[in-house]
């Protein structure tokens, strides 16, 4: 029994209030074992999870291993999901025959998908959520890294950048800054005031971590990113997720996250010492910038907040120290709580 | 290129990342903290002022004057590329059909 099949067989069971021990074990199998047909959407759709289906209904599956098939037994109840409760059950039966001496935290060896846990299933999902969204990531990084070589910032500071810092737009910008000689302390604040928005995301995230320890939370910290918050915070409300799960799920999206953007710093820092200046590539900067800001503009306000941003910011673009963009900032946010402000009002009106 | 030395730039480094992580950590490492609405309203905005004040000076100025003739190829070339942005929302495409707006450009006058 596969796919489709499995899973009506599932459900007739779950409603008829009498779960079906091998259509569980079957649907598990094929909904947790890497397929082509992406069955992880299947597992949503599933209750909560197919993993705690036996959770859920207390039982474990039979006629695993050559096991006699008999009657379901119920599984008492855990903290953890399903499969891991499955195998311990099993574990322990089996040993207490003397089939099978208990080993700790080893998997017996046979049904690794059926065993696979809830944390590495929300790890590997972090992991494909954030796939599609690598493809922006590679020019970006590209990008990031020829430009370290052409300010002159240089490669070790570069991957530097990308590893202590991680937060595309601040390290560009912070490059580019550097390379035009501004004052160190208008280059650090500038990447600090594009960074800003992280203080909402930390804030956003907070209570989903907060069973965390100081250092666990410190980990977590660093990996918040506009991406891994956006995939999180979704995730995170569309299903209901144990702590773990959720760690686990931000740390597989950070994880494909952090390794694209490490390995397309070091090809562009490699690739940037030998591009031609012709090639006007120091373009590619604003044009990053651009492909980010378009987006960012939702609304009226915002598109106030951009509109004067940027012509506070050409206008200022003159004055010392580079500190166009950051009163272009200020200006723009400044007009954007302006703005917000008024809209409702004028539509009161008419 | 800069004329900063090699200690200078990793200070920056260090102090930028410092400070992200102070921002990253600030809600998520003190428990229980909410950020005051009126705070909230305007961080909102960072992001789109932000990039506004990194994109428009680097396409309206040509050596430090303003210009919006035809001659600025940057800004055409930059006015196409937001074109894109907009309908298609692809940071590849983006980029990719600034640079070749702007090579185009360069190539022909």
């Amino acid at each position: 029994m596969k796919g489709p099949q499995a899973r009506f067989a599932l459900e007739r069971s779950i409603a008829s209030g009498e779960p079906d021990p091998q259509s569980i074990v079957f649907t598990i199998s094929w909904l947790e074992l890497p397929g082509p047909k992406a069955p992880k959407q299947i597992g949503r759709d599933a209750s909560c999870g197919t993993h705690q289906v036996c959770y859920l209904h207390g039982y474990r599956p039979a006629r695993v291993d050559g096991e006699s098939d008999d009657l379901p037994v119920p599984v008492p109840r855990r903290e953890y999901g399903g499969p891991v409760l499955v195998s311990t059950a099993l574990r322990e039966r089996r040993s207490a025959r003397g089939a099978d001496p208990p080993r700790s935290g080893r998997r017996p060896a046979g049904y690794p998908a059926l065993l696979m846990s809830g944390t590495r299933a929300a790890f590997s999902d972090g992991l494909s959520a954030m796939a599609p969204l690598l493809v922006g990531i590679v020019p970006f990084g590209l990008i990031f890294g020829i430009a370290a070589v052409e300010s002159g910032v240089g490669p070790a500071a570069g991957i530097g950048l990308s590893v202590l810092v991680f937060a595309g737009a601040a390290q560009l910008a912070t490059v580019e800054l550097i390379g035009a000689d501004t004052a160190p302390v208008v280059v650090v604040a500038t990447a600090l005031v594009i960074n800003a928005s992280h203080l909402m995301y930390s804030a956003s995230l907070a209570p989903h971590f907060a069973g965390l320890g100081k250092l666990g939370r410190v980990g977590i910290a660093y990996g918040v990113t506009d991406q891994a918050y956006a995939l999180s915070i979704t995730e995170f409300g569309r299903r209901p997720m144990r702590p773990a799960e959720k760690v686990a799920f931000f740390m597989g999206a950070t994880a494909a996250l952090w390794l694209t953007w490490q390995v397309c710093t070091i090809i562009g820092i490699a690739v940037g010492a030998s591009v031609p200046e012709a090639w006007s590539l120091d373009f590619a900067v604003p044009l990053v910038f651009l492909a980010l800001l378009i987006p960012a503009v939702a609304d009226r306000s915002s598109a106030a907040a951009a509109a004067a941003a940027g012509a506070a910011a050409a206008l200022a673009a003159g004055l010392p120290f580079n500190l166009g963009v950051m009163i272009g900032a200020v200006t723009g946010v400044a007009a954007g709580v302006v703005t917000e402000r008024l809209l409702p009002l004028r539509r009161e009106e008419g | 290129m800069t004329t900063f030395d090699a200690p200078l730039i990793w200070v920056i480094v260090g102090v930028v990342a410092a400070g992200t992580l102070g921002l990253r950590w600030s809600f998520i490492g003190l428990v229980g903290g909410r950020v005051p609405a009126p705070v909230q309203r305007a961080l909102r905005f960072v992001p789109a002022a932000v990039l506004a004040a990194l994109t428009v000076p680097a396409l309206l100025r040509l050596e430090g004057t303003i210009d919006v003739s035809l001659d600025n190829h940057r800004l055409i070339a930059g006015a196409v590329a937001g074109l894109i942005a907009w309908t298609t929302r692809n940071v590849l495409a983006t980029i990719g059909v600034g640079m070749i707006v702007l090579w185009t450009l360069d190539a022909l006058w």
